[in-house]
């Protein structure tokens, strides 16, 4: 056996650094958490190195370490970028100004468009142009070019992103641009084209990623190189690899040069490791619910898969880069109630966050939700966040009296009810996005993890009708057993926006072909020694003719040596039929973006299991608990005492250190051999 | 209330789930364009009174809020389970249709035997017939040329598809299966809304889902009154102007009393000018519209965010609009652009709000809603391609300032739902070459908050027989108004290959067919501004000049503010800053009746400098001498005119100051009353040779009600005469 048996897991949150290891011939994992030291994260992730040791784990055992980082993900949030420039084709110069125009809500005199990441004073034109088919229509200009680059260096920008009209079809204006301009400036600008790093068709969305990646880019590689050489000096001999949001990782020197593929690294980690927690169940459509302080997210794995969305967006800001679905479906255990102008409860969007945090902490004077959990009678005050955190029910009964007043109930019936305001909310938010994307939930267990989801998971299956609820053994460290499980990947994209007719069917082959090579090269280039075997994914965005959105068809390589469209085009209107209903065989097919996903496998790590009951669940007594307007003595037992086979009966209550899971009356849990709770309905007298 | 407040708030929920699911599905499954670009299309469901009680708030188009299906289900007759219900007619439905393209679909809902709601659905399809391809034309001058009318018929029939009414609608289209697509997805959108409503139904119980829709549309109401008690009781008239009706070059006036009394208000269009021969014309059967007041719908969800967005937020407000106005036009007329008028309709409210409220109003955005449509010839099918290029004004002109932020530069909040389209994707999807897509620094108007700046669009035609529409082109005239001290936004304008020696000035477009090479550029208006432009930060002017959105001679001349170079920014010159804004004030203090005296209602924008005084000017039509007269915006009745009355002057920049300097407001509202004396119809041709006449007659002299009268006279007297013979 490999000396180095641990795998290192590494997350810096706001509050915590967890590292967790992960015993890869046991499944066995530890997780341990230090204090984040946000002026110098990497000293934080020291500190932890140390704690590891005491535990018997020196720095070198660690063969295999991951890295999921916030870093770009914050200085974009945060706006604490690099000062850059941008350069358009001239006429062009507003693109990021105009956006998609429509405003986020029209009726509001006071709403705007997000500010853009590149203010008007540091974007230029060049003069170039292609036409749509890629062809020359003006050359560029270098002349010109020259000039305006002691306007950018004027500016004071440090780089400058460069995106030019249809340069997904030709980047050879962006490429020659990006060469003078680095090298008339000594290398002293960071030049990025935007072909280069995601060459899609629509220039806005292109632009904006572009920017966003060399806007974080200086913070981040800032930050990798003090982490390494800070891993160096303790002595960890393996580099890290840097999670995605394609759910995949990749060695840091890839994550250096296109940081914007981290941006939602965090949650697409979390889906990872809900996808293996389903696997272990035998559940293959899914819906993760992540609930934490300030939001609630869901993702969908359909027979196992987790989906992907190629338009996602970050405080307003498109990122057409593939990336793990997510949706965000409102409220978070710090998300308040307030009663408003016209007398109504709402719970949210406004949150506590941490700092005062909900009125229980024993800080704040607004009721959140984890008030209304703690008062009735969820949440153990003694034991939350493994007893770390006191709670103080009283504070929550006091914060929670003016609501009461106004509904004309005693506070702990004014928080069942803002518990089921938050439900309802959460039920539009996520049948809104089941209808976006044509699935049922009927098909669907909800999967909980986060502080919050297995403490609201049921109410919610209970609505969307879902087929179960799955609570993961260790629903807090999700995250970090995707990231230690996840494979390389990496994703290409070709913008075709053709007929099927123009496009003879051989092309397609070889067009297929060439993204297979590309992201074989970048897995090549990998420094990753123990990838095992490799796996190529085609698909292809298209639509019938006029049709107003493309839907991703998966596209079997062996397909591809079809003599004709026949094979592909019946699947088409098969996936179409199945979407929406209905097909339309004598329509043209327009093919939009064809996509490569290139898989490199790691070797997984065994399934950790848990023993088999020997003797009847015991429970630790009974909680006076409010549940939709009902009393009931729920009966409250403790995860570590579950066994597999185990099963229990709602109303029921489970404790354990990361979280709690409420079990309605009517549902029924039990344990199987991974150690997950699986709560089901009761089928009706 | 019925419900708990908990309970209400739960259901709330749970309908906009619905209303919004029904959206998701037309947006995933309907084929039309109009869609796919613009999001041209809505759902809500409807309670038995016909109102909207949930509407979303962020899919599709806004302005079908206040609306109501009560009509087109009495034209209808009695409807059954499984009926759904087709129609895109303005005559049958009270204006439920607006124009013909926009074909509504809606179902009810039955819980046993008993209708509790109605689940609507409309798509801007691709096109109904008519004159021209996608049905609409500025020039049509009845309802019959702008395409098939479909009165209230059962589509589906207790759940039978009615083949027949399938077979017609097909047979009257250029593009029959687009049309088909979209009827489909309206069909199952419906359909899914009514089993999700039984749904709940089965949960609640019939009286909770019953007693609930009651409740959240007395919420609405209750609410919105509030939030009207904040405006102050009293009357507030304003007028403003359509450019001309595209027969003529004589102004269209859209005018109204507003009576705000204790948390009602009236609207009282009686002033407004006849109905027009052209496609300009509203139906509204005389019932109250939500076109008409959109900006009303606005203010209210901007005072109160978390309003239930429902339709009986309008229940506060009544509406009078006489037969054979522009806002309740009578059969024949056509109704194609009508948006044009919600577009200013929405100026006109809210600019006589803004003399009870101006802090809480923004300046008039651009003020247009024009869609700009090429359609070049499709060679392997002999029909035409067609495409938006870009919408321009709606969502592409400077929107206006407000009292605490500057307006939204290039999109007009007016119409801000509206989405445009990517360069890369429009000309991969028609031939065409977009040379400019950019904002037309210069262009809004200055104030303490500065309008937004309009957007420039030139494209050039590649195809022979190429043709370019852009229905809805407005304030190529009169210019976009400045509140509260603020200058008014420029002018747009259309220009034939500019910068070369074939440049060419074009009127606004109806039907355009360049050569290829040829340039067509479209200059949307800017926005006005809010606010005194010398109180203007300083350091803002300055980083609109950085940003190149100001030049600097016009943050001197319109703002007073001297910035010097300091490399690529631009530092302000406090001394010379505070200098130049105090000559400025002086200035503007010593101009006779002008500055400080907000009763005049106007201050001259010419002297102001203001966008208006720049670019446009020189070109535009009335360049001659500005006089200044009393502008109707003061007509401020309201019980408390003196002191504490917040500042409310308005620049209406320099074509409405020359025009109304003869076609006085009171001259404007005589000719008004004495065209109540025509058949509706005789109206309009009336209204222009009374123009024509005056000008023979008077050509210097500002009109007053007597010579109105007078010329009035001696058509009444040809008329008679005429009969007598």
């Amino acid at each position: 056996m490999d000396s180095r048996n641990w795998r290192l897991g590494i997350d810096i949150g706001g509050t915590f650094t967890d590292l967790t290891v992960l015993e890869q011939s046991s499944g066995r994992m530890i997780t341990l958490k230090t204090p984040t030291v946000p002026a110098d994260p990497a000293q934080g992730i020291a500190n932890g190195l140390e704690l590891l040791k005491r535990q018997g784990i020196s720095p070198s055992d660690i063969g295999y370490f991951v890295h999921g980082t916030t870093i770009g993900l914050n200085t974009l949030l945060q706006r604490r970028g690099s000062k850059i420039a941008l350069l358009v084709t001239e006429g062009f110069r507003d693109m990021l100004n105009l956006q998609r125009l429509r405003l986020p809500v029209p009726y509001d005199f006071r709403s705007r468009l997000p500010e853009p990441l590149v203010p008007r004073e540091r974007v230029f034109t060049a003069e170039e142009r292609l036409l749509h088919d890629g062809s020359v229509h003006t050359e560029l200009n270098e002349e010109k070019l020259r000039s305006t680059l002691d306007e950018i260096r004027a500016s004071g920008a440090t780089g400058v992103v460069i995106c030019f009209l249809h340069s997904y079809k030709n980047p050879a204006h962006e490429n020659r641009a990006a060469e003078l301009l680095a090298q008339w400036s000594g290398g002293e600008l960071d030049v990025s084209a935007s072909s280069a790093l995601w060459p899609q068709m629509r220039e806005y969305e292109r632009a904006v990623m572009t920017s966003a990646n060399l806007y974080i880019q200086a913070n981040v590689q800032r930050y990798f190189s003090t982490l390494q050489e800070r891993l160096n000096a303790e002595g960890v001999p393996s580099t890290p690899f840097i999670t995605q949001s394609n759910g995949g990782i990749m060695d840091i020197r890839s994550a250096a040069q296109a940081p914007v593929r981290t941006l939602f690294s965090g949650p697409a980690a979390g889906v990872i490791g809900a996808a293996q927690a389903a696997r272990s169940a035998g559940i293959g459509n899914v819906i993760t619910f992540d609930m934490g302080g300030t939001s609630a997210d869901i993702s969908i794995i359909e027979d196992g898969q987790p989906t992907f969305s190629q338009s996602n967006h970050l405080a307003g800001l498109p990122i057409p880069l593939p990336a793990v679905s997510m949706y965000s479906v409102g409220a978070g255990g710090g998300s308040y109630g307030w009663i408003d102008n016209g007398g109504l409860l709402k719970v949210g969007p406004e949150s506590v966050g941490s700092d005062p945090g909900p009125a229980c902490y024993g800080k704040g004077e607004l009721a959140a939700l984890t008030d209304a959990f703690l008062v009735c009678g969820y949440l153990n005050p003694d034991r939350f966040a493994a007893g770390n955190v006191q709670l103080y029910a009283d504070r929550s009964l006091t914060a929670l009296e003016p609501i009461a007043r106004h509904l004309g109930m005693d506070a702990r019936s004014a928080a069942d009810r803002m518990i089921q305001v938050a439900i309802a909310n959460m039920y539009a938010e996520l049948s809104a996005v089941m209808e976006q994307h044509g699935f049922d939930p009927r098909d669907f267990s909800l999967l909980a993890f986060g502080g919050g989801g297995p403490v609201t998971a049921n109410f919610l299956a209970d609505e969307i009708q879902a087929r179960s609820v799955l609570i993961p053994p260790n629903p807090g460290t999700l995250c970090a057993l995707g990231a230690l499980t996840a494979d390389f990947a990496h994703d290409a994209v070709l913008s075709l926006q053709r007929l099927a007719a123009d496009v003879p069917f051989a092309q397609l082959g070889g067009h297929y072909a060439g993204l297979a090579r590309s992201a074989g090269e970048w897995l090549d280039a990998q420094d990753a020694p123990g990838i095992e075997g490799r796996t190529i994914y085609y698909t292809l965005d298209a639509r019938y003719k006029g049709q107003a959105f493309e839907i991703e068809l998966p596209v079997a390589p062996e397909l591809l040596e079809d003599a004709d469209y026949t094979r592909l085009e019946e699947q088409f209107h098969d996936l179409h039929r199945r979407q929406y209903g209905h097909s339309d065989p004598g329509a043209q097919l327009e093919l939009i973006n064809l996509r490569a996903r290139i898989v490199g496998h790691v070797r997984k790590p065994e399934l950790a299991t848990i023993g088999a009951a020997e003797s009847a669940v015991v429970s630790s007594g009974t909680r006076r608990t409010l549940i939709r307007g009902r009393e009931y003595d729920a009966a409250v037992y403790a995860r570590g005492g579950l066994r597999a086979g185990h099963t229990i009966q709602g109303p029921a209550v489970v404790e354990q250190d990361d979280t709690t899971i409420v079990v309605l009356p009517g549902w029924s849990g039990r344990t199987d051999g991974a150690g997950n709770l699986i709560l089901e309905k009761e089928a009706e007298a | 209330m019925r419900t708990d407040p908990a309970t209400l708030e739960i259901m709330r929920s749970y309908y906009n789930a619905i209303a919004s699911g029904m959206g998701h599905i037309i947006e995933r499954t309907s084929f039309t364009t109009f869609v796919k670009e613009s999001a041209d299309f809505a759902t809500a469901l409807a309670a038995p009174s016909g109102e909207f009680y949930v509407y979303p708030k962020t899919v599709g188009v806004t302005i079908f809020l206040g609306l109501s299906v009560a009509k087109a289900v009495e034209s209808v007759g009695p409807l059954e389970e499984g009926d759904i219900v087709i129609t895109n007619d303005p005559y049958t439905t009270d204006g439920l249709a607006t124009h013909l393209p926009d074909v509504h679909v809606f179902k009810p809902v039955f819980s046993n035997g008993e209708l509790i709601s109605y689940a609507w659905a409309f798509v801007h399809c691709s096109d109904v017939g008519g004159l021209v391809p996608s049905s609409i034309s500025p020039e049509a001058t009845d309802i019959h040329q702008e395409g098939l009318r479909i009165p209230p018929v059962k589509l589906y029939r207790r759940g039978e598809r009615s083949e027949d009414v399938y077979t017609f609608l097909n047979a009257n289209s250029r593009v029959p299966q687009l049309n088909e697509g979209d009827v489909h997805a309206m069909v199952a959108a419906v359909n899914t809304a009514e089993q999700r409503l039984l749904g709940l139904v089965g949960k609640f119980g019939e009286q909770a889902v019953k007693d609930s829709i009651e409740d959240l549309m007395d919420q609405g109401e209750e609410r919105a009154r509030k939030v009207i008690r904040q405006i102050p009781d009293g009357t507030y008239t304003f007028a403003d102007y359509l450019d001309d009706d595209m027969l003529s070059d004589t102004p269209v006036r859209l005018a109204v009393d507003v009576i705000v009394d204790d948390g009602s208000i009236t609207l009282d269009f009686t002033k407004c000018d006849p109905q027009v021969r052209t496609a300009f014309n509203l139906v509204t059967n005389g019932k109250k519209h939500s076109f008409l007041y959109q900006g009303l719908i606005n203010y209210m969800i901007s005072e109160d965010p978390f309003i239930p967005a429902n339709g009986a937020i309008t229940r506060p407000i009544s509406v009078i609009s006489p037969v054979g106005t522009l806002v309740n036009p009578v059969y024949p007329a056509a109704v194609g652009v009508r948006h044009t008028i919600t577009m200013r309709m929405y100026n006109v409210v809210l600019g006589a709000l803004a003399q009870a409220i101006p802090e809480r109003v923004p300046a008039a955005g651009a003020g247009q809603s024009a869609i700009v449509v090429l359609s070049t010839p499709d060679a392997d099918t002999g029909t035409r391609n067609m495409a938006v290029v870009q919408p321009m004004g709606g969502g592409g002109g400077g929107g206006g300032g407000q009292s605490d932020m500057d307006g939204a530069d290039g999109i007009d909040h007016a119409s801000g739902f509206l989405k445009n389209t990517p360069i890369e994707s429009l000309e991969q999807h028609i031939d065409i070459l977009v040379k400019r897509y950019e904002f037309l620094p210069d262009t809004a108007g200055a104030g303490l908050s500065r309008g937004g700046q309009a957007i420039r669009l030139d494209f050039e035609i590649v195809r022979e027989n190429s043709i370019v529409t852009a229905r809805g082109m407005e304030r190529l005239r009169f210019h976009p108004w400045g509140l509260a001290g603020g200058t008014a936004g420029s002018l747009g304008r259309v220009v034939l290959n500019p910068g070369t020696p074939q440049e060419r000035q074009l009127p606004k477009i109806s039907v355009l067919h360049p050569q290829p090479g040829d340039v067509v550029s479209i200059l949307s208006p800017g926005g006005g501004g809010w606010g005194d432009p010398l109180l203007r930060h300083p350091s803002r002017v300055a980083s609109d000049v950085a940003a190149g959105l100001i030049a600097p001679d016009a943050a001197l001349a319109q703002y007073g503010v001297a910035l010097v170079r300091a490399g690529a920014d631009w530092d302000v010159d406090a001394a010379a800053t505070e200098a130049e804004r105090g000559r400025l004030a002086a200035e503007r203090d010593a101009r006779p009746g002008s500055g400080g005296k907000p009763e005049l209602g106007i201050t001259p924008s010419q002297e102001a400098g203001g966008a208006a005084g720049s670019a446009d000017r020189e070109g535009g039509e009335n360049a001659g001498t500005v006089r200044l007269t009393e502008g109707s915006a003061s007509a401020r009745t309201a019980d408390d005119t003196e002191s504490s009355a917040p500042e409310t002057r308005i620049d209406f920049g320099p074509a409405r100051i020359a025009y109304e300097a003869v076609w006085t407001p009171e001259a404007s509202d005589e000719l008004a009353r004495l065209l109540y004396e025509l058949p509706p119809t005789q109206r309009a041709a009336r209204k222009q040779r009374v123009h024509e006449r005056a000008a023979e007659l008077y050509p210097e002299d500002a009109l007053d009600a007597d010579k109105v009268r007078a010329v009035w006279a001696e058509f009444a007297a040809a008329a008679s005469a005429g009969s007598r013979l």
